[in-house]
């Protein structure tokens, strides 16, 4: 099994090389009060995302403690992350 | 009793009056919380500006203000609540953090601010079209009942930041003494948890 894509240690190049190519994710990261079914249907309405994926990345959320859960421009996810802020899940934009 | 049940395309809260006002308050407080205004201007811990600090009456500099200007910087909130509804976009960097902030933080309180009155001014139409006497019905399209959801989770996270609950609140309610301060907010949490997620599973279905 593999992790998802926060996991870099197999990377074949030194990361500074390849900054450019560094894809912008938003990460959503566990708290205690969010509803896990809450959750599931956020990822669907604000990604489109299927039953199946949202669920898959909620769960990845409670117990790995986050989930990348979009990627793209910095633009694009930081869009994303003021959704995600809106919708109140506690999330951020990273560089993967 | 509170109960929530979809019918077609339309979900059908039943609630109380004494439950109806409780909502009322605790969402009148996030709007107060969430600030005044829809320029991100107004004080973090969300005191109203002092006088002088803006000129209502002067509506075309305000709209230039809003047109043209956003805030040089904007500190993060100091209060914990705020702090949750209003996370940072980023971690462990502050200048994006802060950067992120200073562009989103205004609109962010004015989407929040707007839900929230949204299901303030539809509890408010349904306790006016009540007969105020015991259960009000209230029976919503689906996608509107979706639009309550944010709101909710608003409020339970200011409710569950400012009580401080875990994972475990259900374990912690079943051994809380009744009667007690605690077990009546954690009371009051739990019952707004149970509310909000008969609503998304009635949206689900």
């Amino acid at each position: 099994m593999t992790a998802p894509a926060i996991e870099r240690t197999h990377s074949p190049v030194p990361e500074d090389d390849v900054d450019v190519e560094r894809p912008w994710v938003a990460i959503v990261w566990n708290d205690p009060i969010n509803l896990m079914t809450y959750v599931t249907w956020v990822f669907q309405k604000l990604f489109g995302y299927s039953k199946e994926k949202a669920t898959k990345l909620m769960l990845d959320v409670h117990t790995k403690g986050r989930a990348v859960v979009s990627s793209g421009s910095r633009e694009q996810v930081e869009h994303d992350v003021e959704r995600l802020h809106a919708a109140g899940l506690w999330a951020t934009v990273a560089q993967d | 009793m509170s109960s929530v049940r979809r019918r077609g395309r339309r979900v059908r809260i039943s609630l109380t009056l004494d439950e109806i006002a409780i909502l009322l308050d605790l969402f009148g407080q996030i709007i107060v919380l969430l600030g005044h205004g829809d320029h991100p201007g107004e004080h973090a811990d969300g005191t109203m500006p002092e006088p002088g600090e803006r000129d209502d009456a002067d509506i075309d500099t305000e709209l230039l203000e809003r047109l043209l200007d956003t805030p040089a910087e904007i500190e993060p909130p100091t209060d914990p609540v705020l702090r949750r509804l209003l996370p940072d976009g980023y971690r462990n960097d502050d200048n994006a953090a802060g950067e992120f902030r200073r562009l989103t933080e205004g609109s962010l309180r004015a989407t929040k601010r707007s839900a929230v009155q949204r299901v303030v001014d539809d509890l408010t139409a349904a306790v006016a079209g009540s007969d105020h006497d015991g259960e009000v019905q209230l029976e919503l399209k689906a996608t509107d009942a979706e639009e309550w959801l944010p709101a909710f989770t608003d409020l339970r996270l200011a409710l569950g930041t400012r009580i401080g609950v875990t994972e475990d609140v259900a374990d912690e309610l079943a051994t809380v003494p009744p009667g007690t301060a605690r077990h009546a907010e954690l009371e009051t949490y739990d019952w707004i948890t149970w509310l909000q997620n008969a609503i998304v599973l009635a949206v689900l279905r």
